[in-house]
């Protein structure tokens, strides 16, 4: 039943989880756009990190300082040539096109490395270690680390730099911002850049402690959408907080139920969220 | 705009008279019954699965299109309609024809039921309220040993209706989605269902029941889904969750409408010919490259032709019509 061993891990999934949903939160908060392709991302971060350390013999999480800005250009870029003009439309249109970019990654990647899974090879992958009588993966870990330092640092970004008011300025009013002489179609790309870099780790963290297959960012969109809601939509605490509760979610029902229910149980509690408190548990005010 | 009375009649635009395009689709219609009996049956296995896709992607563009509720949770009445009547015909026996009529039922039910939990959710949280319900039914039906798990269920031999039988249900599904998408386009209901999506509290201001048209949308389209469902199950005897819960049902009933035309009559209908018998099936063997593809020309479609094949369509109609005029004054 649910053990120590169960909570721990469960807080440490959520660590992953923070990883993946901040890069969401981030681009709906700012844009209010539903990024369909953020799962691509994620698992595009694993094999441009799996084509690093194959060919350049690096570790995975080294390969980060190569695979991290090469998905902010992607996703700068992708917002500058398509999704701006889109957004600029409606949110539905943009919304569309994310979903034309995620069966785009699928259909590439299965062309480029087949659907058989793929793992980031490590020496540690499977190490362990004792803590608080626990047996713990050292990969674990570093998720729930880069899980906390991230969202620290989106956070200082957002609240305490030049550019990260003006993204949040660009996010609550673009027309005002741009009367002010905020380009605001540059702090869009800044914003979609930023949830590339984070998708890029959050993809190695998976391609570790994990496998990752063509089409498996649906499950961790899925998954990352459900953190931003429980979270509330532009709160980054409240987005880490929210990663913590649907690890251990995920965690405790599959200890209580068996694990072919965890995701079932990850899901139930996002559609009974929807209906009973869509603005999510840790959301200070409505932000329309 | 005066003066081109007569030569507006004479020169029919593509949408709004409904004369020519009801003699146009009476005449595919009519083409398409004899398809069985004319023509081969290989003609007649990829005709019948084109037919589905068609049904389907114009039973998301009521939803999708008209009502403007992005769903991404169509998958589950596929499903539950195919699971619905397997299960009727194997465990009672019951005659595939009123399987098919109890999967509708069901469709509706489901219908309900997820309009009640994304009740006050609008635009983005659909999307992903309705995936989380699709996901949540997908993961549900691989662990569920009453229906098989993940094995899934198999539809015994002798219980199966004919292929022609097959391929007139799935025609006669096209022509009532598509029956009901026209019906949107003239009636004061339809009318309402558009003002919602084009501007929902706008709507609301002037007294139309935001909730109770979308729900009646949803219902209506959950239903003609399930109904297809069913079909599909009888067309492919094997059921397995991923392939009648999964997300390839939703994903390309959305490309279709989207590529053909997002809430119009004819959209979906072109969309299915293109991305099914144009890419899909022309790639055959290589299924990854159709995907890929596919993802492509769902974005430039998007970017540079918002309304789909169709608009782009009557954008060029309008555009002769207009050539025509000037030469002659």
């Amino acid at each position: 039943m649910i053990s120590v061993s169960t909570i721990v891990n469960g807080v440490l999934l959520g660590g992953l989880y923070a990883v993946i949903a901040l890069g969401l939160s981030l681009i709906f908060g700012v844009m209010r756009l539903v990024n369909l392709a953020h799962g691509v991302f994620v698992i595009g971060g694993g094999y441009l990190s799996y084509l690093v350390t194959t060919h350049l013999g690096l570790d995975p999480l080294v390969s980060l300082v190569l695979v991290a800005p090469a998905l902010f250009a992607a996703g700068y870029v992708a917002q500058r040539a398509v999704f701006t003009r889109l957004v600029l439309r409606g949110t539905e249109p943009a919304m569309v096109a994310t979903f034309g970019l995620m069966l785009l990654g699928h259909g590439a990647y299965t062309v480029a490395f087949s659907s058989n899974p793929k793992t980031l090879s490590t020496g540690y992958s499977n190490t362990g270690f004792d803590a608080l009588g626990v047996r713990l993966r050292l990969v674990d870990v570093v998720g729930l680390a880069f899980g906390i330092v991230l969202t620290l640092a989106v956070w200082v970004w957002l609240q305490k730099t030049r550019s990260g008011v003006a993204v949040r300025a660009a996010a609550i009013d673009p027309g005002a911002a741009e009367t002010v002489g905020i380009d605001v179609a540059r702090m869009y790309a800044l914003a979609a850049g930023v949830a590339g870099a984070l998708a890029a780790v959050a993809g190695v963290i998976v391609g570790i402690g994990y496998s990752f297959t063509p089409t498996g960012g649906i499950a961790y969109l899925t998954i990352g959408f459900t953190v931003v809601v429980l979270g509330g939509i532009g709160s980054v605490a409240g987005t880490f907080l929210a990663a913590l509760v649907i690890g251990l979610a995920q965690a405790v029902g599959g200890a209580v139920f068996g694990p072919v229910y965890q995701l079932l149980c990850v899901y139930a509690l996002f559609v009974i969220l929807l209906a009973v408190r869509p603005q999510g548990l840790f959301a200070r005010r409505a932000h329309t | 705009m005066s003066g081109t009375l007569g030569r507006a009649a004479t020169w029919p635009r593509l949408r709004g008279r409904a004369g020519g395009g009801a003699l146009v689709a009476a005449g595919a219609v009519a083409a398409l019954a004899i398809v069985p009996t004319a023509g081969s049956s290989s003609a007649r296995t990829t005709l019948t699965t084109l037919l589905v896709y068609a049904a389907l992607a114009q039973a998301w563009n009521l939803v999708g299109g008209y009502a403007g509720q992005l769903s991404l949770g169509h998958s589950a009445f596929v499903g539950a309609g195919g699971y619905t009547a397997a299960m009727l015909v194997i465990e009672t026996g019951t005659p595939a024809a009123a399987a098919v009529a109890l999967s509708a039922v069901v469709g509706a039910g489901l219908a309900l039921v997820i309009s009640l939990v994304l009740i006050r959710l609008r635009e983005a949280y659909v999307a992903i309220g309705s995936l989380a319900v699709a996901l949540a039914l997908l993961a549900w039906m691989v662990t569920w040993e009453h229906t098989g798990g993940s094995r899934g269920l198999n539809i015994p031999l002798g219980e199966l209706p004919g292929l022609d039988t097959i391929y007139y249900a799935a025609l006669a599904c096209v022509v009532g989605a598509s029956l009901v998408a026209w019906w949107l386009e003239r009636s004061s209901f339809g009318l309402r269902v558009m003002a919602v999506r084009d501007n929902e509290n706008g709507a609301r201001a002037v007294g139309v029941n935001g909730t109770a048209v979308k729900a009646i949308v949803m219902v209506v389209s959950g239903t003609l889904t399930a109904v297809i469902g069913a079909v599909v199950a009888f067309n492919q005897i094997a059921l397995v969750p991923e392939n009648f819960f999964g997300l390839q049902w939703v994903i390309n009933m959305i490309i279709m409408t989207i590529i053909g035309g997002l809430g119009t009559v004819a959209g979906p209908l072109i969309g299915a010919g293109v991305v099914y018998w144009g890419i899909q099936k022309q790639l055959e063997s290589q299924p990854e490259i159709a995907v890929t593809l596919t993802g492509a020309l769902v974005i430039v479609v998007i970017v540079l032709a918002p309304a789909g094949i169709w608009g782009a369509l009557e954008r060029v109609a309008g555009w002769v019509a207009r050539m025509m005029r000037a030469r002659r004054t």
